[in-house]
């Protein structure tokens, strides 16, 4: 008896230390809650709390992952971190998504434990100029001032650009980012210079944003990026596809207004995404519904896209690489079945 | 066994019945140790499993032209082949530390799964159930492809637009045959099918005559128009009445292999996008841009998280080149049957390939 006791206990303490906690979707059941780190940051891109309320792609994310669980995209409890703190408390099970999106690189990718799931928003450091300086390509920056800020990437990539491409800009290293978008405002500088998704958001905070234009050329590549923690197949699985299927669903015309609707679809792709035809979702601890049960809950990436970033919001960002494979840009996925 | 042991329990003196349960019990936490290690806790890693072996074992497609073939020497070539040598290349820093082993489609994913084999370069193409299910996971796309038609140029057509009144050789049972009925129904043309169960019946009935069109994933199509004896009056019409991506499978359990495959397929095309190819990079170690010196080594440390040596990524491009560079090699002009970038160019130029960066 002692010995099966001992055995039992074992058992127990081997669960509780490493097995069990690996299944983060068992965890997410028990407790009835995703819960999605969020470090606010960039209007419309991480995670910001307006008027009570989360939103921003990644933000719309972690709700598409409460709905495919429990079919209500309520379910999700944002916990604020700094962003320097993201990884750690992926990695310790303080949260089990992030709400916010992550450059991926090969030193994040490899180096913090954390697991990428797919690009949300390719983004690329580019150029903000007023329409009114006819500026329409980096190559008319050459003998204008830039303004940047100082000591960080952005600088440093806008630099090598210049150089490599024998631009003569002169660049403007500023101490912070408020400081270099001064230095825009003030006339100081022809255009200020950072990633594209700063550069929209700074241009909603101007007094007249439709005066202001994004050069179109981008001069970095920068795919922001879900993220979750290494070690946890079935999760990836749930996360990927969560994703997969926001995209599957604009390429298939499924729509938050029209999903309803699409249920009587006859086109066979349509019917397996929204569980009408095949079981997709069992393999991996889902319903059979998941994808009608996120498109429901949060829409398709075009949902997502146009109300954080593109028309329906502030921001207003063209879809660009955004757009997918079939329309210009490079958002792909596999299909589901 | 369960039978005769009861038996066996009732012979032990009763002083020694304890130590029999003890030993139980130990067999007992020993099982559930093997478990544990069997489920990847504490198990050697893929990677030491490799290095200790010796070399890599890539399961690849059953000879399919241009991506997996064998010369008369028995060296295989072909674009999963060159892949499998870049992974072996970023492991061993020698291209050559691979065994090849074809692989039929019923066996796939079980070899995978045993651990027979350490990747399947090419397989069925990606969908949710193959994603989720075995136990496998695809680290990423390696090539854009979509069902399209093959046709003789006798039939004077350009588009499958234009096709009627034909006889379509497709694979029953699948989704194959349901696309193409979906076109010809949306396209409202008459046409009729002529169903086999495997794809080499596709090509033999098709040079036969009995139909005049083959409808498969563009890489097939492309594979049996170089085997045809006169592919250059064969062609691939634009058109793709599907979507499928192919890339590499690893089992599940082993984030560090996932992402050694993954930045494999990563190097391969970021080299491509910086200008680093296997003819110029002996003459790059002066270079200046950040880009190239970070993949070459030069700059910043990258590898050793993944377990890999620095100049992992200067060893794959070395042995196998670019992305660019295995496209052209197995399906440029060189093999007279040349075949187009189309989806597989960079992003950077209208194809749908991107790799974050190395930074």
């Amino acid at each position: 008896m002692p010995a099966k006791s001992i055995a039992l206990a074992l058992l127990a303490v081997v669960s509780l230390s490493g097995v069990a906690d690996a299944d983060t979707l068992a965890n997410v059941k028990a407790r009835g809650l995703v819960l999605c780190g969020a470090s606010p940051e960039t209007t419309g891109f991480s995670a910001v709390q307006a008027k009570g309320e989360w939103t921003g792609l990644g933000a719309d994310y972690c709700k598409g992952l409460a709905a495919v669980i429990f079919n209500d995209p309520s379910k999700v409890q944002f916990v604020t971190l700094q962003p320097d703190e993201r990884a750690s408390a992926l990695i310790s099970g303080k949260i089990d998504a992030l709400a916010d999106l992550i450059p991926w690189t090969l030193t994040s990718d490899t180096e913090q434990g954390l697991m990428f799931v797919g690009t949300m928003f390719y983004d690329g450091q580019g150029f903000l100029v007023t329409k009114a300086s006819g500026l329409k390509s980096v190559r008319d920056l050459a003998g204008k001032q830039v303004c940047v800020e100082g000591g960080g990437a952005d600088e440093a990539n806008a630099r090598e650009y210049f150089d490599a491409n024998n631009i003569a800009a002169t660049l403007v290293p500023r101490e912070s980012r408020d400081a270099a978008v001064a230095g825009y405002v003030d006339g100081t500088c022809a255009a200020f210079s950072a990633n594209s998704s700063v550069l929209a958001g700074v241009r909603a905070t101007l007094a007249t944003p439709a005066d202001h234009a994004i050069l179109p050329d981008l001069i970095t590549k920068e795919p922001l990026s879900l993220a979750i923690r290494q070690g946890d197949d079935r999760w990836f699985d749930v996360a990927r596809w969560t994703f997969f299927g926001l995209l599957d669903a604009e390429e298939l015309g499924v729509t938050q207004g029209n999903v309803d609707e699409s249920l009587g679809s006859d086109n066979i792709s349509i019917r397996r995404l929204l569980g009408v035809e095949g079981d997709f979702g069992g393999e991996i601890g889902l319903n059979k519904d998941w994808a009608y049960q996120l498109i429901k809950g949060v829409g398709n990436y075009a949902d997502l896209y146009d109300r954080n970033v593109g028309d329906d919001s502030p921001l207003k960002l063209p879809r660009g690489l955004n757009a997918l494979w079939n329309h210009g840009g490079i958002q792909y996925s596999p299909p589901v079945r | 066994m369960s039978g005769t042991r009861p038996k066996q329990v009732n012979t032990i003196p009763r002083s020694r019945r304890i130590g029999r349960r003890a030993l139980g019990a130990l067999a007992l936490v020993v099982a559930l140790f093997t478990l544990l290690v069997s489920t990847g806790f504490a198990s050697a890693t893929t990677l030491e499993t490799i290095r200790a072996r010796g070399k890599l074992v890539c399961g690849s497609t059953d000879p399919l032209p241009g991506f997996a073939q064998q010369n008369k020497d028995g060296r295989w070539s072909g674009f999963d082949v060159d892949f499998c040598r870049a992974v072996a290349a970023a492991v061993f820093g020698d291209p050559d530390k691979v065994e090849f082993r074809p692989l039929s489609g019923a066996s796939r994913f079980a070899l995978l799964q045993t651990g027979d084999v350490d990747l399947l370069a090419r397989d069925a193409a990606w969908t949710m159930r193959r994603d989720s299910g075995y136990g496998a996971s695809y680290v990423g796309a390696s090539f854009f492809d979509g069902q399209g038609f093959l046709v003789h140029q006798s039939l004077n057509v350009v588009s499958a637009y234009e096709l009627t009144k034909v006889r379509v050789c497709v694979l029953d049972g699948g989704d194959e045959v349901l696309n193409v009925r979906d076109f010809f129904f949306q396209n409202q043309a008459p046409y009729s099918e002529v169903l086999y169960e495997d794809r080499q019946d596709l090509a033999v009935a098709y040079q036969a005559g009995l139909c005049d069109a083959v409808s498969a994933t563009a890489s097939w199509l492309y594979a049996m128009k170089r085997e045809l004896p006169d592919p250059a009056n064969n062609l691939i019409l634009p058109e793709r009445i599907s979507k499928d991506a192919f890339g590499p499978v690893v089992r599940d359990g082993d984030d560090q292999w996932f992402n050694i495959v993954k930045w494999t397929l990563y190097t391969l095309i970021d080299a491509e996008e910086v200008g680093i190819t296997a003819a110029n990079i002996g003459s790059l170690a002066a270079a200046k841009t950040p880009a190239i010196r970070r993949m070459l080594g030069l700059q910043g440390t990258f590898g050793a998280a993944m377990g890999l040596s620095p100049d992992f990524m200067k060893n794959i491009i070395a042995a196998v080149g670019n992305y660019g560079e295995i496209f052209d090699r197995n399906f440029g002009t060189n093999t007279g049957v040349p075949m187009l970038r189309g989806q597989n160019a960079l992003w950077t130029r209208g194809g749908l390939l991107f790799a974050p960066p190395v930074e």
